[in-house]
């Protein structure tokens, strides 16, 4: 009973603010109508004076990284919040049952030249073109985000084939483990936030990067700052895909410790000889 | 009548992503579906650099083309792989 009044009044305060929603929707202009404020106004501006004022060839950067850096910031926060929650829901169901063994490649290591070999070649220039993506977002397609997705999936690629870290296994002990991988998320967010208040710190407004000790020319200190913003992303997002990869791969209790149902025969048989 | 080959790609990647959503969510096999979801991914990343939103275009086929497949494939593993309706 008292589980259906739950449920009942969940309904009831998510079908208002659907509601709410809907009516506030009703208020803004036609999408994409050219005689919007947004349209008239907002996008102009934007578009003549990007180059002048942040020194960003790539507008799509500066509108993400500088005009509109406190969106970005929310837009990190809420990475890291799936991350985090991922990390805590499945952290909950650990200890539940588990209905098929994890595959190879997930829970240990796979002996396979082919996997070996292609992983060998592809995660450095993975890595690499990642860095490339973060520090040529002023001038070409990516940024932080995109770059710190392809860093993480660069590390992913190197774990799915040399395995989680273990204690056993020097060789195979390679990329960062659930808490490595949280402190790195939680210090790129940190830092955009530091970044932030850094500003407010030298007299202007959170986020608001001209005011910055960094140089003469007030649109290469935005600029200089935006790949500053744009670094912290990168960490926060690359963070958070090692961790969405560890909790959801591999389990939140596998750090140096094998899973409960993988065979722990060879740390006993070395002990031994 | 001409056919305009930019409308002819922009429809043909909108019916990949039409085509695989649906058998993703018909399909019994769970690694099907999301095999099939990184198609869906690529082409919409396809048709938004089609549109001339590159940056959206990149995001998209790094997260839902690589990252959300790979985090789709582990789940299967980490869950069960069939599907029993």
């Amino acid at each position: 009973m008292k589980a259906r009044l739950r449920a009942a009044a969940a309904a009831l305060i998510l079908g208002g603010l659907f509601v709410g929603l809907l009516a506030g929707v009703r208020d803004l202009p036609p999408i994409g109508d050219p005689s919007s404020p947004a349209s008239t106004h907002v996008s102009p501006r934007f578009i003549e004076e990007a180059r002048r004022e942040t020194g960003a060839l790539n507008m799509v950067t500066a509108v993400l990284a500088d005009y509109r850096g406190y969106d970005t910031l929310g837009e990190t926060a809420v990475i890291f919040a799936a991350g985090l929650g991922a990390f805590v829901i499945l952290a909950a169901s650990i200890g539940g049952p588990r209905r098929e063994t994890p595959g190879p490649g997930l829970s240990h290591r796979v002996d396979s030249l082919l996997l070996d070999t292609a992983a060998r070649v592809l995660a450095p220039f993975l890595l690499l073109f990642a860095v490339y993506v973060l520090v040529h977002g002023h001038v070409s397609p990516g940024g932080g985000f995109q770059g710190g997705v392809l860093f993480g999936l660069g590390l992913v690629t190197l774990r799915l084939v040399w395995g989680p870290p273990r204690p056993d296994r020097a060789a195979s002990r390679f990329g960062p483990g659930v808490r490595a991988s949280f402190l790195l998320a939680s210090a790129g967010l940190l830092a955009y936030i530091a970044i932030g208040i850094a500003a407010m710190a030298f007299g202007g407004a959170f986020l608001d990067y001209g005011v910055l000790p960094l140089g003469q020319d007030p649109a290469h200190v935005r600029e200089l700052a935006t790949l500053g913003v744009e670094a912290a992303v990168f960490v926060a997002v690359s963070g958070t895909v090692a961790v969405l990869f560890e909790t959801i791969a591999v389990g939140v209790a596998e750090t140096g410790r094998p899973l409960p149902n993988e065979d722990p025969a060879p740390v006993e048989a070395r002990e031994e000889g | 009548m001409m056919l305009d080959p930019g409308g002819l790609i922009a429809t043909g990647l909108l019916a990949t992503m039409l085509v695989t959503g649906a058998v993703a969510l018909l399909v019994n096999d769970l690694l099907v579906a999301a095999a099939l979801f990184g198609v869906f991914s690529f082409a919409a990343a396809a048709w938004f650099a089609a549109l001339g939103a590159v940056d959206v275009a990149f995001t998209e086929a790094c997260v839902g083309g690589a990252l959300t497949t790979i985090l789709l494939v582990a789940a299967t593993f980490r869950t069960t792989r069939r599907l029993d309706r």
